[in-house]
């Protein structure tokens, strides 16, 4: 019997760790594979996020539920995966998700000992405003929570002020004014009850948060070929399913948040703003003239083939090159 | 993987590393390293370092030394014997005259203060000469002064709840507001006490103080507005939502150094020794911090709080029982265990049972610092009162633990009324924060 | 307690280190109080308030864990001990000493290898400012390593003292007593400002 210590998600995305516990407990039944795991969200046992690739590489855990937006700090080739303004909706996302995989599995396998089980997304991330926002012009003037660099450098090209706060402190930073918007996903959104705080809904996805689930070499190579083969196929099944739970939750959530038809989030009376094809072409633009010569810049430091896998790989799936 | 016996064997051998005089978090880090080599392998062992970065580079966690800063400045200010002069206009007149002082000068100092002892060693320094002199029962002043000095973690800001909130991942901003409440109400229950026993025994209260004329009344009032301005400042930035607790504590230090230059106390000597004795408590706070993460990142991975929890429910204990055995388990270990030491070797599995019974964080917070108040003043060992005894300087420590008792008594009595009423604590962060917890 | 010859020795280096350490606490305060004002006021952000917030937490604490050690400040709990005979108490005042030095050097070990990975990947800091990780990291390692080197010599002067019977044993590594912790908390507060005024709270 093999046994697999694996860390999971946040344990605030109670969705996500009921999928991931359920999955973990039910892994040997499953796939036929003598099994056990051994799962905690890894804020329980005090796991930081952006520790998760060293712990694979060190064998900590076997198996780690990654925020690759977070983990990115030891390598930035991963966070090329979704890098914001490229794909501005789940299919495109996709599209995109899939041209990179071999890429990131090859590279996880060199720098991290670690191999790519699964990759989805959390959800698109939406801007949530306590002030009237028509479009992305509105936000000139405004402060608004940013967590990576690339997110701050959108926002300065929008005019506004990036202010670094934690996850936790947005609420009451948005309910006191301390910021006026924060960037999330509906379903955080919603379970974080920002809706509270915040008047408009702005839907356009600036990314998707991409996340994965990587299992460390030596534990992988432990199981047999055939093994091998049905474990991927089981954690496939979980890709599968996190990938519809990203859509039809986001949906939900975004629904209910804005007074609409609502199923299995809480109800509230934001105002959900129309994307103008305008706005659209903004991101885009932020693209290609502000976050994609910065993430050449920092990736190209750390590997001078990052642009070319990337303009191979993502960009060549959704158009877009790093010159 | 392990079992309850395991982990029973774990805890007595971690009390008895800390019996055995090894510091407190060496104690910590060798049960940790003993459950990562016997249970878990070399790897959970090598991450140390990187768990105690994590652990260390917080800025949640400044707030400790920011407000330990802030104290250690206002006391060399000397604000507090103005506060304490100021207070005694108002209150001498009750039955049981400076003893109330006592108790609303160790209140009102709490309010800037993070630490019981401090406040102890603070209130004691400036009160025990006076009541002295004055000729007051000794048990009761030195009794009033231990107990009342405890409210010093209950009513923000408070150390124990930084730490209680940063180990639970619990809103600190929420805890601080949810202590003001019971820290009121405790102080006011200490009052309506020395009050009865005034008015029984009036030869408990001493000779009083001469009656200072209005004008001079209200000109000392001034006294305490420093301290009552720096808590304004601190909570009133985090009520506004202008800042953090971290933040809030910042603009307090900043407020702690104006109040020392209206003082014309300030001096690079006096910065200096504030900023060394920041550094050292701060050094020997966080490195228990980081042996106690790393051995709660060792017990979350070896699933003990799962296991106890499961233990528990088999045996059919309801909430109310819990609750009570921690009463029990608090008291018992509060008698020979300093207090941040016990709270850091116990919130890691005391924690996830009690959020698995349906507890709320926040409640429990105010729950264990009260708990913590009881030990600070139970022998053989409660800070407090060897504080307490080490300023009055002559006499046997037993009269501050006779006279401490009751007090003890009153604060098991608002434990009851914490498990009776839980709105004592939650009502005031719900109607601030529009609190949805967790 | 000052004629302890290894306090005599580093007591300057490792005090004054410990002074950076309470300025850096003093910047932060500086620093995030200015962003909270502007913040409010201006409506600009300083950015990375928090970020740097941290960096100063980790050094401020490693800064001063040699300095605490020197000062007996790390909290040990003294009830058995004190009811021991002198010569009992003795063994295990040099177990503590060996104890916290294990800690110390493991601590600084691991320390240096979380620095090292973060060279090795270059690792940025992930949040706005893309810090070199290394940067905050080497300053951490270095206190860390001040702490390991004080603490080991300072273990191998208790064990010195215990072989030749010497009674510096008890006075420079012994648990502090409540008298001493007495004392020394009514000193800050008195405001004699020894600097070593310092409190469990
Ligand atoms: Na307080
Ligand atoms: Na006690």
């Amino acid at each position: 019997q093999t046994q697999l210590r694996v860390a999971g998600n946040f344990s605030q995305n109670q969705k996500h760790v009921g999928i991931e516990s359920g999955f973990f407990a039910d892994l040997g039944a499953a796939s036929g594979v003598d099994v056990v795991a051994n799962y905690n969200p890894m804020d329980v046992v005090g796991v930081q996020a952006s520790d998760a690739f060293r712990m694979l590489r060190s064998g900590t855990f076997d198996v780690m539920s990654v925020q690759i937006g977070m983990a990115s700090r030891d390598d930035p080739f991963f966070e090329g995966i979704d890098l914001i303004g490229v794909s501005t909706d789940m299919e495109a996302l996709r599209a995109a998700v899939d041209a990179y995989r071999a890429a990131f599995d090859a590279r996880l396998q060199a720098r991290f000992n670690a191999k790519v089980l699964t990759l989805w997304p959390f959800g698109p991330q939406v801007f949530f405003c306590n002030a009237p926002i028509e479009t992305l012009e509105d936000l000139q003037g405004l402060r608004i929570r940013s967590f990576t660099p690339s997110m701050s450098a959108m926002i300065e090209h929008f005019g506004a002020t990036p202010v670094t706060l934690q996850f936790s402190e947005v609420y009451p930073a948005l309910q006191r004014g301390v910021v006026s918007c924060g960037v999330t996903s509906p379903t955080s959104a919603n379970t974080g009850n920002w809706p509270e705080v915040t008047t408009h809904l702005l839907p356009l996805a600036v990314s998707g948060s991409v996340q994965g689930h990587f299992i460390n070499l030596n534990a992988w190579n432990r199981f047999s070929e055939e093994e091998q083969i049905a474990l991927q196929d089981a954690f496939a099944a979980l890709e599968d399913q996190l990938w519809e739970l990203a859509l039809t939750a986001n949906g939900d959530a975004v629904s209910c948040s804005t007074g609409g038809e609502c199923v299995e989030h809480k109800p509230f009376d934001m105002t959900l703003v129309e994307i103008g094809d305008a706005d659209q072409a903004a991101i885009a633009e932020v693209a290609e003239t502000v976050v994609l010569p910065i993430w050449r810049d920092t990736c190209n430091a750390v590997d001078p083939n990052c642009s070319t896998v990337w303009n191979e790989t993502v960009g060549a799936a959704r158009g877009l090159e790093i010159r | 993987m392990i079992g309850v016996m395991g982990a029973f064997g774990g805890f007595l051998t971690m009390l008895a590393l800390m019996f055995s005089g090894l510091p407190v978090a060496v104690s910590l880090f060798i049960i940790g390293v003993l459950g990562a080599t016997l249970y878990l392998g070399t790897p959970t062992l090598m991450v140390f370092g990187g768990q105690a970065w994590g652990s260390l580079n917080d800025f949640v966690l400044t707030a400790i030394p920011l407000f330990i800063l802030l104290g250690e400045l206002l006391v060399r200010s000397g604000v507090t014997d103005g506060m304490y002069r100021s207070l005694s206009d108002w209150l001498r007149r009750l039955p049981g005259g400076l003893l109330h002082s006592n108790v609303a000068s160790c209140t009102l100092f709490a309010a800037v203060s993070g630490s019981s002892v401090a406040t102890a060693a603070t209130m004691g320094t400036v009160a025990v000469p006076i009541m002295k002199e004055r000729g007051y029962d000794e048990r009761i002043t030195l009794g009033s002064i231990a107990a009342g000095a405890t409210i010093g973690i209950l009513i923000p800001p408070s150390i124990n709840m930084i730490i209680y909130g940063s180990m639970s991942n619990t809103s600190i901003g929420q805890l601080f507001v949810a202590g003001i409440i019971p820290g009121l109400m405790l102080s006011g229950m200490f009052m309506l006490y020395i009050l009865i026993v005034a008015v029984i025994r009036p030869a408990i209260a001493g000779t009083p103080i001469p009656i200072a004329p209005l004008s001079v009344k209200l000109r000392n009032l001034l006294d305490i507005l420093p301290p009552m301005a720096i808590f304004g400042l601190v909570m009133g930035s985090i009520y506004l939502g202008w800042a953090t607790p971290s933040e809030s504590a910042a603009l307090g230090v900043m407020g702690a150094l104006m109040v020392t230059m209206a003082k014309r106390r300030f001096s690079i000597a006096l910065l200096h020794g504030a900023l060394l004795a920041t550094v050292k408590l701060t050094a020997m706070i966080l490195l228990i911090i980081i042996a106690a993460k790393y051995l709660n990142f060792i017990i979350g991975i070896l699933g003990i709080p799962q296991v106890l929890a499961r233990t528990i429910t088999e045996y059919g204990v309801s909430q109310l029982q819990l609750i009570l055995i921690l009463v029990l388990f608090y008291l018992v270990l509060g008698c020979f265990l300093e207090t941040l030491s016990m709270m850091i070797a116990t919130i890691p599995i005391v924690v996830p049972v009690i959020v698995s019974y349906g507890i709320d964080p926040v409640w429990f917070g105010v729950f264990l610092v009260v708990m913590m108040e009881v030990a600070l003043i139970t022998p053989p060992l409660g800070m407090n009162l060897y504080i307490v005894q080490g300023v009055r300087t002559s006499g046997s420590i037993v009269d501050v633990m006779i006279g401490a008792l009751p007090f003890a008594a009153i604060m098991l009595g608002m434990v009851a009324l914490l498990i009776l009423f839980p709105g004592i604590a939650l009502w005031l962060p719900e109607q601030m924060f529009d609190r949805p917890l967790r | 307690m000052d004629d302890n010859p290894l306090e005599r020795i580093l007591g300057p280096v490792v005090r004054l280190v410990a002074l950076l350490g309470g300025y850096a606490i003093l910047a932060v305060a500086v620093f995030v109080s200015l962003e909270v004002v502007l913040r409010r006021t201006v409506g600009v952000s300083l950015q990375g308030a928090d970020e740097f917030g941290g960096y100063a937490l980790a050094a401020a604490a490693a800064f001063g864990f040699a300095y605490t050690l020197m000062l007996r400040g790390h909290t040990r709990i003294e009830l058995v001990l004190e009811r021991l005979p002198r010569r009992a108490a003795g063994v295990f005042d040099v177990l503590a000493m060996l104890a916290i030095a294990g800690m110390a050097v493991f601590l600084f070990w691991r320390g240096w290898s979380v620095m090292g990975e973060s060279i090795e990947f270059r690792s940025l800091s992930g949040t706005p400012s893309q810090t070199p990780l290394w940067v905050p990291q080497a300053v951490w390692v270095a206190g860390l390593g001040l702490f390991a080197v004080y603490s080991v010599l300072a273990a191998g002067h208790a064990l010195w003292l215990a072989v030749t019977g010497h009674p510096g044993l008890h006075r420079w590594y012994g648990a502090k007593s409540l008298e001493e912790e007495i004392a020394e908390e009514k000193a800050s507060v008195t405001g004699r400002g020894t600097g070593i005024g310092g409190d469990a709270p």
